[in-house]
């Protein structure tokens, strides 16, 4: 291999190799305790959300905590602690890799450069499906206990739960993504981490957002583009579901608020997903000019 | 077909913004054949974790090109380093996993079964330590570990760098027999390592690195058998009879050591040299014919020093 071709060794990916970087990847990460330490902890903050939901409803006969309802609060604000615990996460995962030195003994032991990149990739679907599965059972299982299921009307599950799922999993792909490229950029834990929160609750919102948006004020409509803020708006439930947005624009009139727009859910969505190549390919292209 | 071939290899590391660049690896090119030993030898900072890194993959050549197994386009390279064991530094393992853990995460990159991992570890002397955590495990166990690594899947060129590092006397020992049954099974190994007299025991073939360059490469019996070489100790002191010798016309080069000067002499002038010295009034009490170590050989080629004498 000559100088000039070293920065371009073949994909190789097929079926079998994705198998094994999926396989590898799960085999790690279930028997690391930072993972399942951070699976607890977000565990532990869906339970004491959606339980104190639970004991209110049964306390005040005029609050209502049951299922199809419950389900823009399951789906609500909480879903901003699972794209930080499961971003934490794969920050834990990725960047230990390279002070372990691991990652180097895995290109050593046979695995391109490409497919170690794209075994880390798998643990974006992985977090997230593990994580949004924990929010949707511990929330959809409080809110169940709350249900009188003889009077429920309509689906318990109504498709705007599947969308709004979708649209939590593409969140995660967003901020995850930038947690990866911030990981093997940073290769350390500590100061993957340190930057990736920079950003998400300074760097984007009072810096970048606040700078520009003061100097050029015409810029302030594209600025909720930006990835923070642009995934904090897809993830809204009352996208998804009509009946929770009727309630928010009724409770905004009576409270004299401005009646909120809907969002337009396909350009959100659309800017997540070029978020997302942004990233893994920024992250992709710089991992392989790096010596590992 | 040499297993391994480098041509005018190179490594420059660019400085950054303000700091210099530097040429690890300087268009080295040397070959390595089937069924040799190989020692890579060099002081540190040499270049030779840097030249392994590159034959590996994980660091990218600046210049020069390689061939592993005669291929040298990249998806020849990626097939090649199938064929390869390999550990650089330190045994690098996940220390939240058993060493039978570790393994099995290797054996699937590698293709392999759960009988390789168990083959492995036992080739190693780990069998009844496999539920160790990596992190519970003494350098001992680490370095074997990472030498039943290498072994999956039977590779037909295995890597070492530096596989008895830290380890005592015995552990040295443990590592060197494996290495020995290797190179006896027919293994192509090349080997990186500080320890000169367990490469000279263990070695057919030797490359010796200084501040990225190839200085000396050959067979290690060449090296170690060039000119007549005889050790020398008199009435005086070592700094006196030095300066003697090299006074000497026939006196190639001398180097001290412990307990005597080492003389490389042009011709089978051994008798000349006593006479020059008695002539001189110095009166020798030990003069041998002796064969070159690898140390000798290494030291004077690399202006390297054991702290008790200087390389003249």
């Amino acid at each position: 291999m000559s100088a000039a071709e070293g920065v371009r060794t073949p994909p190789a990916l097929t079926a079998g190799v994705w198998r094994v970087l999926l396989a590898n990847e799960w085999f790690k990460l279930r028997k690391r305790l930072a993972f399942w330490l951070t699976l607890g902890f977000f565990a532990f903050i869906m339970v004491m959300g959606n339980g104190e939901e639970y004991y209110r409803a049964r306390n005040d006969p005029e609050r209502v905590y049951a299922l199809p309802g419950a389900w823009a609060d399951i789906l609500g604000d909480m879903t901003v602690v699972l794209l930080i615990f499961a971003s934490v996460a794969l920050i834990m995962l990725v960047s230990s890799e390279f002070s372990w030195r691991t990652a180097r003994q895995n290109v050593i032991d046979g695995l391109s450069k490409t497919q170690w990149f794209w075994g880390k990739v798998w643990l974006l679907p992985v977090l997230g499906v593990v994580f949004l599965a924990l929010q949707l059972a511990i929330g959809g299982g409080f809110a169940l206990a709350g249900t009188d299921l003889s009077a429920a009307a309509g689906p318990l599950v109504p498709v705007s739960v599947l969308e709004a799922s979708g649209a939590i999993l593409l969140a995660f792909f967003v901020v995850g993504g930038l947690a990866l490229f911030i990981s093997l950029g940073v290769r350390g834990a500590g100061g993957a981490m340190a930057v990736w929160f920079f950003w998400i609750a300074i760097g984007e919102q009072q810096i970048v957002s606040g700078l520009l948006g003061r100097a050029f004020p015409g810029l302030r409509p594209t600025l909720e583009y930006l990835p923070w803020r642009n995934v904090q708006r897809s993830v809204g439930f009352e996208n998804y579901d009509a009946p929770t947005f009727e309630r928010i624009v009724d409770a905004a009139r009576e409270a004299g608020r401005t009646i909120p727009v809907h969002a337009d859910v396909s350009t959100i969505t659309l800017v997540n997903v070029g978020w997302l190549v942004l990233f893994l390919g920024v992250a992709f292209i710089w991992f392989r000019r790096r010596d590992l | 077909m040499p297993v391994i071939e480098t041509e005018a290899l190179t490594k420059r590391y660019s400085g950054g913004l303000r700091g210099e660049a530097t040429l690890a690896v300087d268009a080295i090119s040397f070959s390595v054949e089937p069924g040799q030993v190989f020692g890579f030898l060099g002081p540190n900072g040499s270049g030779k974790t840097t030249t392994i890194g590159m034959l590996l993959g994980i660091i990218t050549p600046t210049g020069g090109a390689f061939r592993l197994f005669g291929g040298g386009s990249p998806s020849e390279i990626h097939a090649a380093r199938q064929r390869i064991g390999a550990t650089l530094e330190y045994p690098n393992f996940y220390p939240y996993l058993s060493c039978r853990d570790n393994l099995r995460l290797a054996a699937r990159v590698k293709g392999r079964d759960e009988d390789d991992v168990e083959r492995a570890l036992g080739e190693v002397g780990l069998a009844a330590r496999q539920k160790t955590k990596f992190k519970a495990c003494s350098l001992g166990m680490k370095q074997r570990l990472a030498l039943a690594a290498t072994m999956l899947g039977d590779p037909e060129l295995i890597v070492l760098d530096e596989p008895a590092n830290g380890l005592d006397p015995a552990g040295q020992h443990e590592i060197r027999e494996i290495i020995r049954a290797l190179a006896e099974r027919g293994k192509t190994i090349f080997l990186s390592s500080h320890i000169l007299h367990e490469v000279e025991r263990t070695c057919t073939h030797v490359c010796i690195l200084k501040q990225g360059r190839i200085i000396r490469q050959g067979s290690v019996v060449e090296m170690t058998a060039t000119r007549p070489l005889v050790g020398v100790r008199a009435d005086r002191d070592l700094v006196e009879l030095s300066t003697a010798v090299q006074a000497f016309p026939g006196t190639v080069s001398a180097t001290t050591l412990e307990d005597r000067v080492l003389v490389e002499l042009e011709g089978e002038d051994a008798a000349d040299l006593n006479e020059f010295l008695a002539a001189r009034g110095i009166y020798v009490s030990h003069l041998a014919r002796e064969r070159r170590t690898l140390e000798e050989v290494f030291m004077q080629e690399t202006g390297a020093s054991l702290g008790f004498g200087e390389v003249q």
